[in-house]
């Protein structure tokens, strides 16, 4: 329906939203036609749980109650805005809940992204663009807070960007996104970080009489956004919860999601950096010296996380678009010539609205037809059962499957909170499910009193405790392997 | 010595030749005073084992008398030259000859780049160049064949890129370089595929109606360097055992220098890469098509093999350097007129390096003892397994080269070639702890007397805890397991016995 709406419009004398608008409401299509791509990590399934103790209990968390390893420890959770929201559109639409607000998430994004590029890139490219870089990130595509961030981060960073390309000072409009941000995901920082390049960018160009006068305003800005970022029910804790997760130093070469960026086939993250190598050198663009900066820190970034791939695909046109449309003149494409018809505005208005109506109608028909389900190989449903039935208290897991445990009310031995678990006993339980070190698997599953462990099949420490005195195979499927004490199980049978 | 004489020379008016000779210089002495740093890695054992091997029989290996595992199997030696290179100053010098003979060189790669950037760059461009290329490299500078491939290499492909430079065709004296490059080295395939890109470049630039004339004498040089890199014993069997490496796809990320480029930590390729960036943002050079080709190229192949690095360090600046030297205006330096020391002085002045060289070496070289390094070498362990006399051995991957040496067969050692990708990737999958039952059940299948691991192995610990098997031996480097069923005394039979 989208589809052929953009093409009926002329695109020359389309108004710059409603092109925006096209193309997100045809990402927010495809993203929930997908839906299920969405919901491949476990760590949703908590994330939806404390959402939802948030609701109940109308309080924040400030300790941990869903693990039995750190239970009663300090532990604040920084995007309980989002967790509240998935858990509300959860509860009210089961899975497809979640998939609709992620989508839509996507869809804003890319409906911003292509708004903030259409004075200098003509509509063409600027797809183009969008689409590399839905590529690139898709992979981190994930029912999980730091997607609803995603359209906020990129409102943010772009408002600081039009600042920068017309040498004036961010709009005091910005504070309420960066307060909304701070409270959806830790993410902020990184928009906190980026008001000082970003400044040092538009006091570069500016006029140096008025350069004094603009860092002023820049450093204010700064200020009054720090402040703001401390706007949600943990007050300045937040930005020390979020710089936390920042500090666990080796152990984020582990998370698969803060590992750096993998080289060893070929993907679009590296398609994207070879192509930006060649651009640079086959055609003559100059850059502004803040800019070579940003452009490079978001392409140290995405390199040391691949997690930060998303933001160098989103941010990293932001920063080259306007040199490009003043140096190769693609801006000229997309100027208007005078005398041009605009389209009244109430017909854009209606266009606009027939778009989202166009939006909902598709998606109430195609939720109603198709259940989203979650991905197995984190959710063992069978082998949960068989130890409840059991009534294993204190299990080992995987962080994954933690995530599950969480969301059948069974405390985890582990989840995806790896800044509440720190640094150390994350890096012992690696070592331990790896099969790097067998001494250490042993140490924890006595230092824990584990009564059972619940691994998949493909996992090495599954393999082995096969081989380790002590522990037997008690149920397998295809999704995971439960291995119990032998003494115990002796002492149950006598005790019968 | 040579610095004061590189001083004591005017740069502008020194002969070319005695700038690159002098930095030469300096990295010779470099790497032979940090000489232990290039006995890093256990391949070097086996590789002169082989050479070894060569020089006694007057023959090239044609398959495998090493292993225990893959014993007759089929196999060629791609470098056979650089083995026999590395065992015959081995022999008479001990672990000092490899170290003179990969420093050496290192400096001649050093001194021919140098030689090659002059064109284009002042002098302190082009050794700051040099040392960053080095400084990339660094990591993979070992006492194996493809550090003797090196000078070849940028020989080779700087002789491409002048002939690009210059709109004209390679000569024909390079085609003597590819067929040492492809006795020393299986690298010389890259060496092959860079023709057809270089190329490309010098037709790119030329006049259209004299393309088609160069494009011919381009591809007729092409199927020369074809022909003249089968010029080696085992004909064009060499092409196709250098090809046979690069099929082993998995495997590759496995062996730490053929995994992709890691970023967690950041390292002098990152900061090189983001100043590649940097500098074409800032310059605002436009480089062709063929040549973007090349770079991008050389950074993917350096992206998905860390040891691909020195190519990229190597070869990005000489395909840069016509284009920055246009841009930057930097070869203003040599003004007519200009006083040249005359050539006696000169030869003489290279002579006096050399010298200079020579001495400092010998003097060296007397009263330092180069060691192995001792991760590598778990001389203790073998020595009791010697003892017992234990011919089934199954070891870790880097002990290999080092049991070779010894003279014992290893399970596997670095010719991941010869054993092959499932082989290999299953004895990984095993070693790392990933999968125990992979592990007991190739103890079994190859009759396995004792084991010869790493100490910080996965399956050591694993060792300790599975029936069947006991600690015998462990110190910092390695740690024995032997079975525990068997009789102590004749270890040698009893697992015959009881089949």
């Amino acid at each position: 329906m989208s589809i052929s709406i953009t093409s009926n419009v002329n695109l020359r004398s389309a108004p710059p939203g409603l092109v925006a608008l096209c193309a997100g409401a045809g990402a927010y299509l495809f993203f929930l036609s997908a839906g299920e791509i969405l919901l491949r990590d476990s760590d949703s399934l908590w994330q939806i749980k404390i959402g939802q103790s948030i609701l109940d209990h109308g309080a924040m968390p400030y300790t941990d109650v869903y693990s039995f390893t750190r239970f009663g420890e300090p532990w604040i959770s920084s995007s309980w805005l989002s967790q509240v929201l998935l858990a509300t559109v959860h509860g009210a639409f089961d899975w497809a809940g979640p998939v609709i607000l992620t989508s839509l998430a996507i869809g804003v994004t890319v409906a911003i992204f292509i708004y903030l590029l259409d004075p200098y890139l003509d509509p063409a490219r600027s797809i183009l663009l969008v689409t590399l870089a839905l590529l690139m990130s898709g992979t981190h595509f994930l029912a999980r807070p730091h997607m609803l961030a995603l359209p906020v981060m990129l409102a943010f960073v772009g408002g600081l960007m039009v600042a920068a390309d017309h040498r004036s000072h961010p709009s005091w409009l910005l504070l309420p996104l960066m307060v909304l941000w701070a409270n959806l995901h830790g993410g902020f920082v990184l928009g906190l970080a980026l008001i000082g390049p970003v400044g040092l960018e538009a006091v570069w160009s500016s006029d140096p009489k008025h350069r004094f006068a603009l860092a002023a305003r820049w450093a204010l800005f700064a200020l009054a956004a720090l402040a703001a970022s401390c706007c949600t029910p943990y007050g300045w804790n937040t930005l020390l919860g979020a710089t936390k997760i920042l500090s666990l130093g080796k152990l984020l070469s582990l998370i698969w999601e803060w590992m750096p960026a993998d080289f060893s086939s070929i993907s679009f993250f590296e398609a994207a950096l070879l192509g930006l190598i060649g651009l640079a050198f086959y055609r003559r663009l100059v850059l502004s010296a803040p800019r070579i900066i940003l452009l490079l820190g978001l392409i140290w970034m995405a390199l040391t996380h691949s997690r930060n791939i998303e933001v160098f695909a989103f941010l990293a046109p932001l920063v080259l678009a306007k040199p490009i449309a003043e140096q190769w003149r693609t801006a000229e494409a997309g100027v208007r010539p005078f005398g041009e018809i605009q389209p009244p505005y109430h017909i854009t208005i209606i266009a606009a609205l027939a778009i989202a109506a166009a939006g909902w109608a598709s998606t109430k028909t195609f939720v109603a037809h198709h259940p989203f389900s979650f991905v197995t190989a984190q959710t063992p449903v069978a082998a949960v059962d068989v130890l409840e039935q059991r009534r294993a208290q204190r299990i080992f897991s995987t962080a994954p499957i933690g995530g599950y445990l969480i969301s059948r009310d069974i405390k985890a031995f582990i989840d995806g909170r790896a800044e509440l678990y720190g640094e150390k006993f994350v890096m012992d339980y690696f070592d331990a499910v790896e099969g790097k070190n067998v001494e250490t698997l042993l140490r924890l599953l006595e230092t824990y009193r584990i009564d059972a462990t619940l691994l998949n099949p493909t996992v090495p420490a599954a393999k082995m405790l096969d081989h380790v005195a002590g522990w037997k195979r008690l149920y397998a499927d295809k999704l995971a392997v439960i291995h119990v004490r032998e003494d115990r199980a002796n002492a149950e049978m006598l005790a019968r | 010595m040579s610095i004061s004489f590189a001083n004591g020379v005017d740069a502008r008016s020194a002969a070319r030749g005695l700038v690159p000779l002098c930095a030469g210089a300096g990295v010779y002495l470099f790497f032979l005073l940090a000489g232990d740093g290039l006995l890093g890695d256990s391949d070097s054992f086996w590789h002169i084992k082989i050479g070894q091997w060569i020089i006694d029989h007057r023959a090239v290996p044609y398959s495998d008398f090493y292993s225990l595992t893959k014993f007759g199997e089929s196999w060629v030696s791609t470098s056979w030259l650089s083995q026999v290179l590395y065992a015959a100053p081995y022999s008479s010098l001990g672990w000092a000859g490899p170290v003179i003979m990969a420093s050496l060189a290192i400096a001649v790669t050093a001194a021919i780049f140098i030689h090659l950037l002059n064109v284009h760059f002042e002098t302190a461009r082009s050794v700051l160049l040099a040392i960053l290329a080095l400084v990339l490299s660094m990591h993979h500078l070992l006492a194996r064949p493809h550090i003797l491939a090196l000078p070849v290499m940028v020989a080779w492909v700087g002789a491409l890129m002048a002939a690009a430079d210059r709109r004209t065709y390679p000569s024909w004296l390079l085609l003597p370089l590819i067929a040492l490059w492809s006795n020393l080295h299986g690298g010389f395939v890259l060496g092959l595929a860079l023709i057809a890109p270089i190329a490309l470049e010098a037709l790119w630039s030329e006049e259209p109606e004299r393309r088609v004339a160069l494009a011919a004498r381009w591809a007729v040089f092409a199927i020369g360097a074809l022909a003249a890199s089968c010029c080696t014993p085992y004909g064009w069997n060499t092409l196709f055992g250098a090809a046979r490496i690069l099929d082993l796809g998995e495997l590759l990320s496995l062996i730490s220098e053929w995994a992709p480029a890691n970023f967690s930590s950041f390292g002098f390729f990152e900061a090189a890469l983001l100043g590649l960036i940097a500098l074409a943002f800032s310059a605002g050079i436009v480089v062709s098509l063929p040549r973007v080709v090349l770079v991008l190229g050389l950074t993917w192949m350096a992206l998905t093999h860390v040891r691909n690095i020195e190519a990229f360090a190597f070869l990005v600046p000489l395909v840069l350097a016509k284009p920055l030297a246009g841009r930057w205006k930097l070869t203003q330096a040599t003004v007519g007129g200009e006083i040249r020391s005359a050539p006696y002085v000169t030869v003489f002045a290279s002579l006096t390096i050399v010298a200079a060289a020579w001495t400092s070496t010998s003097v060296y070289v007397t009263h330092h003892h180069f060691a192995f390094t001792a991760t590598q070498t778990p001389a203790a362990a073998v020595d009791l397994l010697e003892q017992r006399q234990v011919e089934r051995i199954f070891n870790s991957y880097q002990f290999g080269g080092y049991l070779i040496a010894r003279d014992v067969k290893p399970f596997i050692d670095g010719r991941a070639e010869l054993y092959g990708e499932k082989f290999v990737m299953n004895f990984f999958h095993a070693v790392e702890g990933r999968k125990v039952d992979d592990l007991l059940r190739m103890l079994e299948d190859f009759r396995i007397e004792a084991t010869l691991l790493a100490a910080n192995s996965p399956a050591a610990q694993v060792l300790n805890h599975v029936q069947g098997w006991k600690r015998l031996y462990a110190d910092e480097i390695a740690v024995v397991h032997v079975r525990t069923d068997q009789p102590l005394p004749n270890a040698v039979r009893a697992p015959e016995a009881s089949r």
